[in-house]
């Protein structure tokens, strides 16, 4: 793919370098570019379907089962991002956490929480939204200086 | 025998491997009856001994009128939400449905999980569950929202529960 002739190059790593105890750990986070594998693991939950007499189906979005469902899965989706977008990290090693098992993804936090403060696990956090491109904030930045840039160019 | 008044209830037809169709009732009964044979010896004419006899089955009907079936998102198998008929028989939107009693061998059954929502906010829920139950006689009408069905299930008493509610 390219916009206006220039190709976009592939994804780089967004890097941050946490001091702690006179050492220097550094996480790298690349962008997920493809939930497919989160899917195979755990497929988007669909609301349960109604049937009125007379046969009319229609879904029920409102279920309770449903929404908690939906909510878990939420929660199993952002820990896959997570965990996949610091594969990035070298040398990253969780002690609990399986890939194939979908119960322990949400277990970063925990072990995270062991070595770092919630403070520097927030920045880790930022950093892979970063990379995944969910950072609103530098949406936001790049976008002011896109449209600064343009107003400068009619002026001038 | 016990009469529920279905009014404020629902009915779950559950298998045995987590398929379930919820049943939205509007108006309507349902009775179980637990017996039991008291075998009562006499000696010299005189009451003496009681034993227990032969267990006896958990007799079932029920007679309602449901609003709305609730079944499955992606209804296992083929055939959409499963109709009462379905869960019951083992076909159309349950045909991959798994009977809830252990034994394989056995026909077909299924759990009947009654979960009656008092109209106050201060009273306890009540889960009553009739296990391995086997349809004997069945009518059902899907564009009158009919249904009315008697049977057995394999268990002399029910599984009941109360909670507050949540």
């Amino acid at each position: 793919m390219k916009i206006n002739g220039k190709i976009i190059e592939g994804p780089k790593p967004e890097v941050i370098v946490i001091p702690k105890g006179g050492e220097e750990f550094v996480f790298q986070a690349l962008p997920v570019l493809s939930y497919e594998d989160f899917e195979k693991l755990c497929p988007t939950p669909l609301p349960p379907k109604i049937l009125r007499p007379g046969g009319e189906e229609s879904q029920d979005v409102n279920d309770k089962d449903f929404l908690a469902s939906l909510d878990d899965w939420s929660k199993k989706k952002v820990a896959w991002m997570f965990l996949i977008s610091l594969q990035a990290t070298e040398g990253l090693e969780w002690e609990t956490i399986d890939m194939s098992d979908p119960a322990t993804w949400n277990n970063y936090n925990t072990e995270l929480g062991k070595s770092f403060t919630d403070s520097e696990i927030n920045l880790i956090f930022t950093l892979v939204t970063s990379a995944c491109g969910l950072n609103q904030d530098k949406i936001d930045e790049a976008t002011k200086r896109f449209l600064a840039g343009r107003e400068q160019e009619q002026k001038a | 025998m016990a009469q529920i008044d279905l009014k404020q209830a629902t009915v779950t037809i559950k298998d045995g491997d987590g398929n379930s169709l919820e049943i939205r009732i509007g108006e309507g009964n349902l009775t179980y009856t637990e017996a039991k044979n008291m075998e009562y010896k006499l000696n010299r004419g005189v009451l003496d001994e009681v034993r227990e006899g032969d267990e006896i089955p958990m007799a079932v009907t029920f007679d309602f009128i449901w609003d709305y079936l609730k079944g499955p998102s992606s209804a296992s198998g083929s055939g959409g939400t499963p109709t009462i008929e379905d869960a019951l028989k083992q076909r159309g939107g349950a045909a991959a449905w798994i009977s809830s009693d252990a034994d394989t061998c056995r026909p077909y059954a299924v759990d009947l999980v009654i979960l009656y929502i008092p109209d106050c906010a201060t009273g306890d829920q009540e889960e009553i569950t009739l296990p391995d139950f086997r349809y004997e006689s069945l009518a059902h009408d899907l564009s009158a929202g009919t249904v009315a069905a008697s049977g057995n299930c394999n268990a002399t008493e029910v599984i009941d529960t109360r909670a507050a509610q949540s």
